[in-house]
């Protein structure tokens, strides 16, 4: 919604200037998106008439005019093709400058002296297409008058952000009445010059009968018949203000009913009566198969949820959304019928919606109009059509109203709402407040006010509305500040805590937290590898074997994926089912923009479908990435793998997590020779791999990087540092005892180290790996394993011979067990 | 020859080669030449019998002086020796200090979990707790539950994402508010942070996926004013006191009364500018008192609580208070923007 200042100041004398409305209005709640000056730039510019041409003496396609500028005669020089005596033109004298930055200087074009410049209308700003010639001003305009006040455009114009609640501020006399209610209730409003009651009229002869098929969409329908009407140009005053409202004058009618409808809110229509047949109107639903062509030229296919205005053979129009073109005003049309009606809001939005059609009327109905000022908006557009369009008025207005609305009640109690904002306002106040916005209040004792809803405050339903109001008048702004007691402290809940420190202690590790889209794409090679590694994940979420569901995960895996009923576009039509494509796409990004070495953590939501109509299952992920980390501990070429799996391990064992393993497993994304599956106890929690050389050549990413992907709520279950209690620090001596040994490659390291605590008593508190190898001078086959153990009695000091005794049984199980062979033995 | 004579010999010869005498290996020498088994003064000892007996306590006492004074003077110039040594290989040791120093990597924090933690924290301070909610939901708690019903023209202030006919993304935190006073009885005060989705195109300064925070307060007697102060304290925490703020009304379904919280433009304190759209203020969330109808749905008894609700979007406070011009960056994670945030 646009409106003007000048149109707006016809109704009421705005109590500020046209800068300080903008504020006004903001603070009002309506929110001025844009206000501009709409002779902006053309200040400088005067009207003038061509008094005289003559053709230029040396070029054919210029001319040379004498313009009267009222004060003086100018020579000015012209290539336009409209120039024609007693032409009254815009121009430009030397020493302005034009709208879009052009100087205008004293000149001579060809050798013939040009003092100004007559202007077209994309020249001023005033046309954003460019014009053929220069723009011919209305004849009663003097020569020498500024221009912006020959075509009224000393006038501002406010763009207004309208919530929904605001539909009255949809007609500028709604405006007036906020202006008058939010600055002075005294204030008075000139009401718009109507066509007087229908008195001297006669009865209907050759009006319609008008029947509403479907009174619940229709509440009330008026129409009323003018005839001889002359089409023509409506006044430039009324132009001017429909072009600052932001509508495109087209001719009086059709003038008039948006001028009124940006009067009162009302939305109004005109047939063209001749074109109606049978003299009757029918508001009823369209039948199925009908069609109707709207007036933008489109066919409409109609159905029964479509409400029309028919007459007896054919529809003339979707009701209140766009009249059709087979009854539309045009330049032969004699008689006119005006309808103005009220729509039921719901079907005309669907209607709208339907067909892709938001019309002007369509978005007031939708917010509802004011059925009580149907009648009298139609009487100010007769007012108007019998002046500046010749009309005709001899017939009443039919008025079908078969359930007139009954103003609505509402008891609002004064300490409520002093308690409610936290101010202290007297009842009488409140009652002022209340009329001065058009509600009718009525102090019934010091504490209550009866008030009636007016028509045009549909939007006012209950107490907390009118609460509003006086909190709108009284001003937000001067309404205290003060703080609610707080009976509970507040604070984060375990988990929310953990969450933090887990966020943390990955920090800590050096790893940057990324934030992915939940959204992905349609096709989407990376979740495409994810095919086994989301069989793994059900086991996760759903605590299942693997192979007891195995079968049906093919065929279920892409119905798994969640999918947008409507996305926006295919790039974001999919929901995440792992934080591992994310992931990896931020380190193929910044590899490509030079960056060798970086460590990356998400946390975040991912979603497994559970079938359509179904609540997907939503799980919080923990994922973690690396590529190019330098050290490389065990000289397998596996620097990020055993970076993250150190980050990994840190992470669990700050959070006190007590028994966990990692064991081999194989998933499509991962190197099949590099991938390990957490488990805590027998419970998946997550996966640690090197991508496989396929994803990671996809990708352009540096070899051996790695992934991490873990479930946070299982982490966080299994956490134990909330709990930790001290323990001694022991006062003996401890021992520690290396072992170095040969065993076959295929023994993991950890079956080791678990053979090892299993052979020694609980004296042996930590066993380490220190070094690993193979190669050289190792036999074909087997690898090196050297082992730090410390031994610790907590109540005495060891001797020698009971870590001996304990390290001879470690061999023997090492000898036994893995035909280990101890080296230096 | 006498021996007094030769004790003075001896002395004189030590002086003589002592004063030659400069590192350890010369001083070792003369060391074993005069202090030796078959050392200088050892003989002069042996010469001792051979003396008479009255001058043997003098004699003695000379040559216990010699030998003393000879330990020492070795000693002290030894220690001196070690002391030059090892000033010397200090000296050597010198490093060039300014060379950088050892760094481990420390990794960093997203800008929006940045401004999250310190939005939660301020809010913790005065005496919230953190709710939380699915990301996929349900008409109801979208939008019914908050007073938004199907056919309204609110249904236009956000474009939806849908599942299916029953499920959609969350447009807003708000069904976190639902949820809570569901299963909560009064008082409530909680925040929810959290991301949200709607059908927007990416742009400079729109994204499908979002992140808000929302807030509810219900309890008997929360007033306007309580709404007012609660947010301003939260504003002048996270942009500094020295930003006003001022409140606007507006509309949202779910409050009534409604207002827009405006802050004093942090590029050019009011003066306007490109970045307020020059009025010299930023939008920077949606707030008001909870709507009856909203704490009726949810079993509570609007004639005896009331309560305030407020909504911001993260991601626009983090593009605010860190002056990003592109939305996009908060998604892109390059890593040249996430190393600024620490």
């Amino acid at each position: 919604m646009q409106i003007s200042y000048n149109w707006l100041n016809s109704y009421i004398d705005i109590p500020c200037e046209p800068k300080e409305l903008k504020y006004f209005l903001t603070m009002a709640g309506l929110e001025v998106e844009e206000m501009f000056y709409q002779g902006e730039g053309l200040d400088k510019i005067i009207t003038g008439e061509i008094i005289g041409i003559k053709d230029h003496e040396n070029a054919d396609n210029l001319k040379v005019c004498q313009v009267d500028c009222g004060e003086n005669k100018r020579q000015i020089v012209c290539g336009a093709s409209n120039i024609a005596e007693n032409l009254k033109v815009a121009v430009a004298l030397p020493g302005s400058r034009l709208p879009g930055g052009l100087k205008i200087e004293e000149t001579e074009l060809r050798g013939v002296k040009s003092s100004g410049m007559i202007c077209s209308a994309d020249e001023l700003g005033l046309k954003e297409e460019r014009q053929s010639g220069i723009m011919e001003l209305p004849e009663e305009v003097e020569a020498g008058d500024l221009l912006v006040e020959a075509l009224l455009l000393n006038d501002y114009t406010y763009k207004l952000d309208l919530t929904p609640n605001y539909a009255r501020c949809l007609g500028h006399l709604g405006v007036a009445r906020e202006v008058r209610g939010l600055s002075d209730e005294t204030l008075e409003i000139n009401w718009p010059e109507l066509l007087p009651e229908d008195d001297g009229k006669t009865f209907q002869a050759a009006t319609p009968e008008v029947e509403i098929q479907d009174p619940d969409l229709c509440q009330r329908y008026t129409c009323r018949l003018i005839e001889d009407v002359e089409i023509k140009a409506s006044p430039l005053w009324m132009q001017r203000r429909l072009e600052a409202a932001g509508i495109r004058p087209i001719n009086n009618i059709v003038d008039i009913t948006n001028y009124v409808m940006l009067e009162y809110n009302q939305p109004l229509h005109a047939f063209d009566y001749d074109n109606i047949n049978g003299r009757k109107i029918i508001v009823r639903r369209a039948n199925p198969g009908e069609r109707l062509i709207t007036l933008d030229d489109e066919k409409r296919q109609l159905t029964p949820e479509v409400l029309v205005i028919a007459d007896r053979e054919k529809p003339v129009g979707l009701a209140g959304v766009m009249g059709g073109a087979n009854t539309e005003v045009t330049e032969s049309t004699g008689r006119v019928l005006l309808e103005a009606a009220s729509f039921d809001a719901v079907n005309v939005r669907r209607t709208a919606k339907k067909y892709g059609l938001s019309s002007e009327s369509s978005h007031r109905f939708e917010r509802k109009i004011d059925i009580t000022a149907v009648a009298e908006a139609s009487r100010r557009a007769c007012y108007l059509l019998e002046r500046y369009a010749g009309g005709k008025i001899t017939e009443e207005m039919v008025d079908c109203y078969p359930e007139p609305c009954e103003k609505k009640k509402l008891q609002l109690e004064t300490d409520r709402v002093n308690n409610f904002l936290g101010v202290e306002i007297a009842g009488e106040e409140m009652s002022d407040m209340l009329t001065g916005l058009g509600f009718e209040a009525d102090m019934k004792d010091d504490s209550r006010i009866a008030v009636s809803i007016p028509g045009f405050r549909r939007d006012v339903d209950g107490e907390a509305d009118l609460i509003e109001e006086i909190a709108r008048v009284y001003g937000y702004n001067n309404i205290p500040y003060t703080r609610p007691a707080s009976a509970e402290p507040g604070g984060r809940n375990p988990e929310q805590k953990a969450s933090l420190k887990i966020n943390r202690i990955l920090r800590g590790q050096g790893l940057e937290e990324v934030k992915n889209f939940s959204l992905r794409p349609k096709d989407d090679n990376l979740t495409d590898y994810l095919q086994d590694y989301y069989k793994f994940y059900l086991a996760v979420t759903e605590g299942k074997s693997r192979s007891s569901r195995e079968d049906s995960f093919e065929s279920n895996f892409k119905n798994s994926i969640v999918k947008l009923k409507n996305p926006l576009s295919q790039a974001f039509s999919r929901m995440r089912i792992s934080l591992l494509p994310g992931l990896i796409e931020v380190l193929s990004l910044n590899s490509r923009k030079q960056v060798k070495d970086m460590s990356i953590y998400e946390t975040g939501r991912v979603f497994v479908s559970r079938g359509e109509r179904n609540r997907p299952v939503e799980t919080d992920k923990i994922g973690l990435a690396s590529m190019g980390a330098a050290y490389d501990p065990w000289n397998l070429s596996a620097p990020d793998y055993f970076y993250l799996k150190g980050a990994v391990e840190n992470l669990l064992d700050k959070l006190e997590i007590d028994s966990w393993s990692w064991q081999r497993i194989k998933l499509d994304i991962f190197h099949p020779g590099r991938v390990a599956d957490l488990k805590f106890k027998n419970k998946r929690v997550g996966v640690l791999g090197e991508l496989h050389p396929d994803v990671i050549e996809e990708f352009k990413l540096p070899a051996r990087t790695s992934a991490v992907e873990l479930d946070k709520k299982l982490i966080y279950q299994a956490a134990g540092y909330e709990k930790i209690s001290y323990q001694q620090i022991p006062r003996f001596p401890s021992i520690s005892r290396d072992l170095a040994l040969l065993i076959s490659e295929d023994i993991p390291a950890r079956d080791v180290i678990e053979a090892v605590e299993e052979a020694a008593s609980d004296i042996l508190i930590s066993t380490e790996i220190f070094d690993f190898y193979q190669g050289e001078q190792i036999p074909e086959g087997r690898k090196s394993l050297a082992l730090n153990m410390v031994f610790q009695d907590y109540n005495k000091t060891l001797k020698e011979e009971e870590v001996e005794k304990q390290v001879d049984n470690i061999i023997e199980v090492l000898e036994d067990e893995f035909q280990a062979k101890i080296r230096g033995k | 020859m006498n021996i007094e004579e030769t004790i003075n010999e001896v002395k004189e010869e030590f002086q003589e080669m002592f004063a030659e005498a400069h590192d350890s290996e010369s001083l070792e020498k003369l060391r074993i030449r005069f202090l030796g088994k078959n050392g200088r003064v050892k003989k002069l000892y042996g010469k001792m019998g051979s003396i008479p007996d009255e001058s043997k306590p003098v004699l003695g006492k000379e040559l216990n002086k010699l030998k003393q004074q000879i330990t020492r003077q070795l000693e002290v110039r030894q220690e001196k020796i070690e002391e030059e040594k090892k000033k010397q290989q200090l000296e050597e040791e010198r490093i060039d200090v300014t060379l950088p120093g050892t760094r481990i990597k420390t990794g960093s924090q997203h800008p929006l979990s940045l401004v999250t933690e310190e939005l939660e924290d301020i809010f913790i301070s005065m005496g919230f707790k953190i709710a939380e909610g699915p990301e996929v939901e349900d008409e109801y708690y979208n939008f019914k539950a908050l007073n938004i019903p199907e056919d309204h023209p609110a249904r236009d202030l956000q474009d939806t994402l849908y599942l299916d006919d029953l499920y959609l993304l969350r447009t807003h935190t708000s069904p976190v508010q639902v949820r809570t006073m569901e299963k909560t009885k009064p008082p409530i005060k909680i925040i929810a942070p959290g991301r949200v989705y709607r059908a927007d195109e990416l742009d400079a300064s729109h994204s499908p996926v979002f992140h808000q925070l929302e807030g509810l307060v219900v309890d008997d007697k929360i007033t306007f004013g309580d709404l007012k102060g609660t947010i301003s304290i939260m504003v002048e925490q996270i942009f500094g006191e020295e930003h006003s703020v001022r409140f606007r009304p507006s509309y949202f379904p779910f409050t009534e009364p409604s207002a827009e919280v405006d802050v004093s433009c942090i590029v050019c304190e009011g003066k306007g500018c490109s970045l307020c759209s020059r009025t010299g203020w930023l939008e920077i969330m949606g707030s008001g008192m909870v709507h009856p109808k909203v704490l009726s749905m949810s079993d509570i008894d609007p004639r005896s609580y009331s309560g305030f609700a407020f909504g911001m979007g993260i991601d626009r406070i983090a593009l605010l208070k860190y002056g990003i011009d592109d939305i996009r960056l908060l998604q892109e994670n390059d890593r040249r923007f996430l190393q600024q945030f620490k």
